[in-house]
């Protein structure tokens, strides 16, 4: 009796919790088919406004399902980072973009694990693309302006972590357009799902079946491209590691491109911040102070550019040991994200939770409305949708 | 609406099958795309009959009406876009524009659009941010960069120029199209307007006729157009909207007017990089579907 009146309390204090936090009113249960990979690995699905593709088994099987599912949002994405970035840096750069992009190519490919190279192929041939715009336009230089926070312990309400990313980058050339929750079941390997965009095979923003989370924010050192590009190598660490410490070691021994900083967390509440170039990488361990970061407070890691991270360290002190999804979905707001802000994700890695919005036409996504998704959740409705006794059409 | 097998069947029926014309590609509204296409037509239809004297001539440019002269200046605008000219010649505009927006500072620019024959234009403008951008085709595609580098099309460019809008999305070419068709088709019936926007002549400032345009509805404003002495080419149009102000000058606009073909090749003596024609129409195209966007 005491076991059952416990989980009844705790079932009622789920549901008091989902009916307040904001966008779950679109829950799992939403999630409608839209259309098959005809050759049975993958599925399109909606969720709400928002679109969930999951791809499963060899690389090769996954990139043409995705190709064949995601075939004109991904031609509007190459359109858009290669033709039309690439035309505006052409001509403010004063050098061709297709050949900067050449170059990028040449240095990281012999650095790019060949199942990543034969997935990124095989979407190009699905959606009819040249090998070589497929490829680069997974290789489009980054240079975000980002945030990433993890808290745990006495900074949240219940002590669980939640991990936060802002990613600040182009909204204004509406790539939220292709936006897409992809889920990859890749064989042998980590199952994981990515907040990313139609076409993309690597990640900025994403989290494994193991529980463990990982954002990245931008810095500098342009032209460092002898090494694992960064999207890339985030998926490496999504596929190959189950806790923050094998992220780590990843993150150590691959040679890298130019400079990033990342936050990673797992769901045995272990967090770390990093800052990595090709050079070098330094580990930020909760409420380590690093200047010129700000206040770093005890059970936090947090990242951001100057004048952000100042306003972020000071919400989390305001909201200390009170934090939950609401009040993270609060911190993240301006001007800690930045007008730019192309996509915010909150991750819990211990329940594989993900909260997550979009930019919209004319505003940033911290004041757009949250979806959810349970990453387990996803992957067992993706298993019942695709096995012969129970597929549902 | 009638099925497309039923007016077949109905043609063939009445042996007129063959002079049945469709308007491919269009629907119940955006057949408006075609509408000056097909009044033309109409009229062309019914002039056959008429006695030479009896044909009407159009009206000179200071006797139309107001409404008659914003319509037929928007439909010159969406023909920069639509229609092209006869070889050896070109639609030009050459505008320069000041936006100021309530909650942003204030915005200069300049644009420079020469439409020529078969593919040919030149686009020049100042944008903020990017700067100076000129881009065109004359016999092969190019670009200018900031920093004063001609990015030339040349590789892999067909003999004849192509397409510069070879990979637009065909939905926003289409609502240019219905644009231009509404236009025409106000013009002949101009009180459908009158829910909309109120055209009223104001007082001739310096001779020039003035036209004054009050947008009813949701999305109030106003815009005051002013016009050369010649009453039908633009000289100045400003407007203003809530939390936005501003003013178009009009330096040139001309229609179907003489270009040499040198009015399309970028500016001589600036260093220069041969790159693949096909990546530079991309280019274009991404850069107008991106406006379209935008302006919608």
């Amino acid at each position: 009796m005491r076991t059952l009146g416990k989980t009844t309390v705790l079932l009622l204090a789920s549901l008091l919790v989902l009916t307040f936090l904001p966008g779950l009113a679109a829950g799992q249960q939403d999630l409608r088919i839209v259309a098959r990979d005809p050759a049975g690995h993958g599925l399109l699905c909606r969720l709400g406004g928002k679109t969930i593709l999951l791809v499963a088994g060899t690389p090769d099987q996954m990139g043409a399902a995705h190709g064949t599912l995601l075939k004109e949002k991904v031609r509007q994405l190459h359109e858009r980072v290669l033709y039309l970035v690439g035309g505006a840096d052409s001509i403010q750069s004063g050098v061709w973009f297709p050949d900067r992009m050449a170059e990028i190519e040449r240095r990281t490919v012999p650095h790019i694990p060949p199942r990543l190279l034969a997935e990124c192929d095989a979407l190009s041939r699905a959606v009819g693309v040249s090998p070589r715009e497929g490829r680069q336009a997974n290789l489009f230089p980054e240079r975000f302006h980002c945030s990433g926070v993890a808290v745990r312990g006495k900074a949240t309400r219940d002590g669980s972590v939640l991990h936060a990313r802002v990613l600040d980058y182009m909204r204004d050339i509406n790539l939220q357009n292709a936006a897409a929750v992809v889920v990859f079941l890749p064989e042998g390997r980590n199952t994981w799902m990515s907040l990313g965009y139609a076409g993309f095979v690597g990640t900025v923003t994403a989290m494994n079946e193991k529980g463990l989370a990982i954002g990245e924010m931008g810095g500098g050192g342009v032209g460092d491209w002898d090494g694992m590009p960064m999207s890339f190598l985030l998926r490496d660490v999504m596929e190959r590691a189950a806790t923050v410490e094998e992220g780590l070691e990843i993150l150590r021994t691959t040679p890298r491109t130019c400079e990033y900083y990342y936050v990673l967390s797992d769901k045995a509440k272990n967090m770390a911040g990093v800052h990595a170039d090709a050079r070098q990488i330094t580990i930020l361990r909760p409420g380590q102070q690093k200047p010129p970061l700000p206040f770093v407070p005890e059970d936090t890691v947090l990242i951001s550019g100057p004048g952000r991270a100042e306003a972020l360290s000071q919400r989390l002190q305001q909201h200390y040991g009170k934090i939950d999804v609401s009040t993270m979905i609060e911190i993240l707001k301006r001007p800690v994200a930045m007008s730019s802000n192309l996509h915010d994700a909150i991750f819990a890695p211990e329940t594989l939770d993900m909260w997550f919005a979009d930019a919209g036409k004319h505003t940033p996504a911290c004041d757009e409305p949250y979806a959810h998704c349970n990453l387990a959740a996803l992957v067992r409705f993706y298993e019942q949708a695709t096995s012969p006794k129970t597929a549902r059409h | 609406m009638v099925p497309r097998a039923c007016t077949e069947k109905l043609a063939a029926a009445l042996g007129i099958a063959r002079r049945v014309e469709w308007l491919e590609g269009l629907g119940h509204y955006t057949a408006m795309a075609a509408l000056p296409e097909v009044l033309d037509r109409m009229v062309g239809f019914f002039a056959e009959d008429l006695p030479p004297g009896l044909r009407i001539q159009p009206p000179p440019p200071a006797a139309r009406t107001p409404v008659q002269v914003v319509l037929s200046l928007v439909k010159e605008a969406t023909d920069l876009l639509l229609s092209e000219p006869s070889p050896g010649r070109c639609h030009l505009a050459d505008v320069t524009v000041t936006l100021n927006l309530d909650r942003d500072k204030g915005y200069e620019g300049r644009l420079l659009l020469i439409r020529g024959w078969q593919g040919r234009f030149k686009l020049q403008c100042k944008l903020p941010v990017v700067g100076e951008v000129a881009l065109g085709q004359g016999s092969y595609p190019w670009m200018v960069s900031a920093k004063k580098t001609v990015f030339k099309g040349m590789k892999g460019a067909p003999p004849t120029p192509g397409d510069p809008l070879a990979f637009v999305d065909p939905e926003h070419l289409l609502r240019i199209r219905m644009i231009a068709g509404a236009a025409a088709g106000a013009a002949l019936a101009p009180d459908v307007l009158e829910p909309l926007v109120a055209v009223a002549e104001e007082p001739a400032a310096d001779g020039r006729r003035t036209i004054r345009l009050t947008l009813k509805g949701r999305n109030r404003g106003t815009l005051t157009l002013a016009l050369q002495s010649d009453a039908r080419t633009p000289s100045m149009l400003t407007f203003e909207f809530p939390g936005a102000r501003g003013k178009i000058a009009f330096r040139g606009w001309q229609r179907n007017t003489p270009a040499h073909e040198a009015a399309f090749d970028p500016p001589p003596g600036l260093p220069a990089q041969e790159v693949e024609a096909g990546a530079l129409v991309r280019m274009f195209s991404a850069m107008f579907n991106f406006a379209m966007e935008n302006a919608e």
